[in-house]
């Protein structure tokens, strides 16, 4: 069918114009179907090759590998790096290893946008907001994700994956996403456990630069909830190095609807809240303490009564040393000074508070046992049941220093009630909120944070992470603009085909073992087959008459030619070559040109054809 | 302010949904005096919508008087009802104050869990 065809169109291009009169017309003739024939002889041979090659191939008994007829890249998951160039317009296989215990992969790609940044030169790459706006990706709409599940074992090592990578444009820069599902490790889990200590004890208790008294107390919202749970979970990325956290239920899983997160926060974190609401009652309470007690105490260090005492014991001492004890211990507790002031500073932490705690323990240790021993003296051993002086203050009344009236008065001060006995029960009752209540809820909040953390160190602990790498931008190749053939070339004006080599220059990056079929049809396909031409004839052209090769037994072919298949162009163009004068005696020459239509077939599926060329050499004119 | 915790307000439950049954605080304290007779306040927060149900209504605040603290660490307890007013409440947690009114004040509180 195909000689026809080409029949025609060969035989009624018409004679060359250089061939003159009757005989010139009848060599033409005869040479029109001579080469009608010839042709119809070697397009049907290099059909039957073709198939003949094809069929070769199919049959061939070398075992199919693995990855055959698709380029393989590999992948370097840690170093976020590819083997090689990214191919275009054709699937590929990617592949490496990922870590141990890994379940399942997830590839994604974006495009990067064609320019390129200023100073680096390197082209730009997505912002986080554009990508968490496409979050599957945009190279492989509808797509999204390429997928690659673990079959063999998850707990193999470094097992292998492979995936097939829909086709990437050429001239393009991708940024892919490698996405990997794994569980927590015990390691990981642990530092988890160490960071929601610090996040929980920072976050519940407060900021200092917001609030002024800390700990924060009262109903905890659920914006701080949220709070807490966007840093617990930005925590356990960090840790683990996970995008998201999938296992079902978990607080850690974005798709957790807040209500069942809450839930579970409330829970966890009420031990914490709670402990910390009786931590601000206590300072409250020992705030309103000392604010009685240092003005009861600068009070009693002024009353004139004690000040009599203690210079009456002063002197008494002088005389008598076995009244040395008590002078000192009336001179101590008026010396007393006022009790530590809980500062806001203080308050900033868990930890400045213990350090306040622990600082003021000496000093009501010290200032409550003056206050007591005070208070002991003037209630129970200056004067007797009757009312009597007791027998060591006798010589201070005998001498005139008291008088009976004054140790009524100082009896008196000693009771609980009154302004010693009061100061007294103040300093132990501030002391103990101290060392025992507040210092108690010190220790039951630490305990409760670590049973939070310890409860999430559990709680993440194999639980499914989706941990990822993104890699920089890669391009796809970029170089693939010519290609080199070899076909028949025929000239009808000189009644010839011929033999020729080739190079097409494309206008854009064609990767020819991408079928042409799945870009869309001829037309929608035409920069795909579009490309220009320029080859050297391998026979020569010349008669040694009316014509000659342009280079000794080449001529030079310029065309437009475009592919039909993936192997296969029709090309028409310009052949170059000299025309000689018909006069004999003349031996002038100069350039013409004919137009002309070939045939041509990839050299690299020439070697399929393997002895087309003898044929070509038996059929073709000229030869 | 003569009265002294020794152990912390607790509640049982420390979880409820609304409306809550029936929640047992408690307390261990004693009086540094020997003995005193106190008041005792139990407040919720009025920004919420969480109130106390009792045989007169829904109020914000319960008023105990007349309660004897001898002056060695004894444990008492009161029991109380949390009821939502309106819509559902937006908070987590829910806390409920204390406060005693002896020769002073003194001031403790426990935090309740609410579910959804």
């Amino acid at each position: 069918m195909t000689g026809p065809r080409w029949g025609p169109i060969l035989t009624e291009a018409g004679a060359l114009r250089t061939l003159c009169g009757a005989r010139g017309r009848a060599v033409a003739r005869q040479d029109r179907r001579k080469g009608a024939f010839r042709l119809a002889r070697l397009t049907l041979g290099v059909l039957l090759l073709t198939a003949a090659a094809r069929g070769a191939r199919a049959q061939a008994p070398t075992p199919v590998p693995p990855d055959a007829d698709f380029d393989v890249v590999q992948v370097d998951l840690e170093g976020q790096l590819f083997n090689r160039t990214l191919p275009f317009d054709v699937p590929f296989i990617l592949t490496g290893t990922v870590p141990t215990g890994v379940n399942n992969l997830e590839v994604r790609c974006w495009e990067l946008p064609s320019g390129r940044d200023e100073s680096s030169g390197s082209p730009v790459k997505l912002a986080d907001e554009i990508l968490q706006a496409k979050p599957q990706g945009n190279c492989w709409q509808p797509e999204g994700a390429l997928a690659w599940r673990n079959t063999i074992d998850p707990a193999a090592p470094n097992p292998t994956f492979r995936l097939m990578v829909p086709r990437l444009e050429a001239e393009r820069y991708y940024q892919f996403k490698f996405s990997f599902e794994k569980k927590v490790t015990p390691e990981d889990a642990l530092a988890f456990s160490q960071k929601v200590q610090g996040i929980v004890d920072g976050i519940l208790w407060g900021d200092a630069s917001l609030t002024a008294g800390l700990p924060l107390s009262g109903d905890l919202t659920p914006a701080e909830i949220q709070a807490i749970r966007s840093q617990l979970i930005q925590a356990l990325q960090e840790v683990t190095g996970a995008d998201r956290v999938t296992e079902p239920g978990s607080v850690f899983n974005p798709d957790t609807p807040v209500a069942a997160a809450n839930d579970e926060f409330n829970l966890l974190l009420r031990p914490v809240r709670n402990v910390q609401g009786q931590i601000d009652d206590a300072t409250e309470d020992y705030e309103d303490e000392i604010a009685d007690l240092s003005p009861l105490l600068a009070q009693l260090r002024a009353d004139p009564l004690l000040r009599k005492l203690a210079a009456a014991l002063v002197a008494r001492a002088a005389a008598d040393p076995s009244a040395q004890d008590r002078a000192d211990e009336v001179a101590a507790a008026l010396a007393v000074g006022d009790p530590p002031v809980l500062r806001r500073s203080d308050r900033q932490s868990a930890a400045t508070l213990a350090a306040f705690v622990q600082a003021s323990a000496p000093y009501f240790l010290d200032a409550d046992a003056k206050l007591s021993k005070l208070a002991d003296l003037l209630a129970n051993k200056l004067t007797g049941p009757d009312g009597s002086p007791a027998p060591a203050v006798q010589p201070l009344v005998a001498s005139g220093q008291l008088s009976a009236d004054d140790l009524a008065k100082l009896a008196a001060l000693g009771q609980p009630t009154q302004p010693v006995g009061t100061a007294d029960r103040a300093l132990t009752r501030a002391g103990d909120l101290l060392g025992a209540r507040l210092a108690g809820n010190l220790a039951s909040r630490a305990a409760a944070v670590g049973t939070l953390a310890e409860a999430y160190r559990t709680h993440v602990e194999g639980m499914s992470i989706i941990a990822g790498s993104t890699t920089g931008s890669f391009a796809t190749q970029n170089r693939n603009y010519i290609s080199a053939d070899t076909g028949i070339v025929c000239t009808p004006e000189l009644s010839e085909c011929n033999t020729y080599a080739g190079t097409n220059i494309y206008f854009r990056p064609i990767n020819k073992a991408a079928p042409l079929n799945q870009f869309g049809g001829f037309f929608q396909t035409l920069d795909r087959r579009l490309s220009l031409t320029l080859g050297l004839t391998i026979q020569g052209v010349g008669d040694e008459k009316t014509r000659a090769d342009l280079f000794n037994n080449q001529s030079l072919l310029l065309g437009l030619g475009a592919r039909m298949t993936n192997s296969v162009r029709m090309t028409a163009g310009g052949l170059l070559f000299k025309k000689l004068d018909p006069n004999p005696l003349a031996d002038e020459e100069s350039l013409t040109t004919t137009y002309f239509l070939s045939i041509s077939f990839d050299i690299d599926v020439a070697p399929a054809m393997q002895g087309i060329g003898s044929l070509f050499k038996g059929v073709l004119p000229g030869n | 302010m003569a009265i002294v915790i020794d152990e912390n307000l607790t509640a049982s439950p420390t979880k409820t949904k609304m409306p809550s049954g029936a929640i047992v605080l408690r307390q261990t304290l004693h009086s540094d005096l020997g003995g005193e007779t106190v008041g005792i306040t139990y407040t919720l927060d009025g920004r919420h919508n969480v109130c106390f149900q009792t045989g007169q209504g829904q109020v914000k605040q319960i008023q105990i008087n007349g309660k004897k603290i001898p002056g060695s660490a004894t444990e008492r307890s009161d029991t109380i009802a949390l009821v939502e007013v309106g819509g559902g409440t937006e908070v987590g947690q829910i806390v409920i104050k204390q406060t005693i009114r002896g020769e002073g004040s003194t001031r403790d509180s426990v935090t309740l869990s609410v579910l959804d």
